[in-house]
């Protein structure tokens, strides 16, 4: 298998050289040998320094421009959105603050502080009354326990 | 000393990682980085892939099932790596393909390293006009001299296909320096 493929070889070269010039092939090839000096020497270990320096740095992620710039268009919507949801919900409530008030007429805040008003002292006489009415029961068994004691 | 099988198990297993590695490096750095500058021609270039691909190869290699030789997946890497370079230089280009032409001829006739002839230059232009993977077929077969199963697994074609396309970069190459 060896020899065979050899001899592949060795026919596919005797082909190439019948086509073309060897001296020409053999320059191309010494000159494509050619390399800066000393490029070789350790460049094993300035390899292995340089794959570990890789694996050493911390990942970054390193945007493209669009997606820089996409990522600034968030940041400016999110605080342009924020700032006009909390514009507009304080204008809302200084409007329905003020049409509130506008709309209440005088003899409509009239009669509720009036109907208020009753509604206070109904409350504050059956209070009266309901305080009276347990200061008499205490008084009746009070009555009642010291003629028994007598 | 020990063979590639036994270096990628220490690698797996953690054991003596680093030397390991280093080692893998040093037996096959040369080889694939050659390959690679004669695909793409300037020094840094063909540096930064070989970079890329030894780095591939570190973050893969405790995923490496070993049913090729390490050689080969090394290489299939490379002409991965490779492919696409030239893909994306191509395209950054803009297929202006005067311009690379321009370049290529200036680079090639420079007055560093050994002095090119005329014959050189075109034959270099000649493989330069090949597609990809034609040119990295041929220059496995004649500079690496490599088997055509090895050359298909590197690839990701048949043996038939490897031969095929061998073949054809040869018939190509005739008709482009037939036409100059």
């Amino acid at each position: 298998m060896s020899t065979n493929n050899n001899n592949n070889i060795f026919e596919d070269k005797q082909l190439v050289h019948s086509l073309f010039s060897s001296e020409a092939l053999k320059q191309i090839a010494e000159k494509n040998n050619e390399v800066p000096v000393g490029y070789f020497e350790n460049y094993e270990s300035k390899l292995l320094a340089q794959i570990k320096s890789t694996q050493n740095k911390p990942k970054r992620f390193v945007y493209s421009k669009w997606g820089q710039m996409a990522i600034a268009a968030c940041f400016f919507s999110v605080i342009t959105g924020t700032y006009l949801f909390i514009e507009n919900r304080i204008n809302n409530n200084l409007i329905t603050a003020n049409v509130r008030l506008q709309e209440i007429t005088t003899s409509e805040i009239n009669a509720y502080v009036n109907a208020n008003e009753e509604l206070a002292e109904i409350d504050w006489q059956s209070e009266i009354t309901k305080e009276a009415s347990s200061l008499e029961l205490i008084n009746t068994h009070l009555m009642k326990d010291t003629n028994n004691a007598q | 000393m020990q063979n590639d099988q036994n270096l990628i198990i220490q690698i797996q297993h953690s054991n003596n990682k680093d030397a390991a590695f280093t080692e893998l490096v040093k037996r096959h750095q040369q080889k694939m980085y050659y390959q690679i500058k004669r695909m793409v021609n300037e020094h840094a270039d063909a540096d930064d892939i070989s970079q890329q691909v030894w780095i591939k190869v570190w973050n893969k290699l405790d995923g490496f099932k070993m049913e090729s030789e390490f050689s080969t997946w090394l290489f299939r890497v490379a002409y991965n790596e490779t492919i696409n370079f030239l893909k994306k230089q191509k395209r950054d280009l803009n297929h202006n393909q005067s311009e690379a032409f321009l370049d290529y001829e200036n680079a090639s006739s420079s007055s560093n390293g050994p002095k090119s002839t005329q014959i050189q230059i075109a034959l270099e232009q000649a493989i330069k006009q090949l597609p990809e993977k034609q040119q990295f077929v041929f220059m496995l077969r004649y500079y690496e001299e490599l088997n055509y199963e090895k050359i298909a697994k590197i690839t990701g074609t048949t043996i038939g296909g490897a031969k095929a396309n061998f073949h054809q970069a040869l018939k190509k190459m005739e008709e482009i320096l037939k036409n100059t």
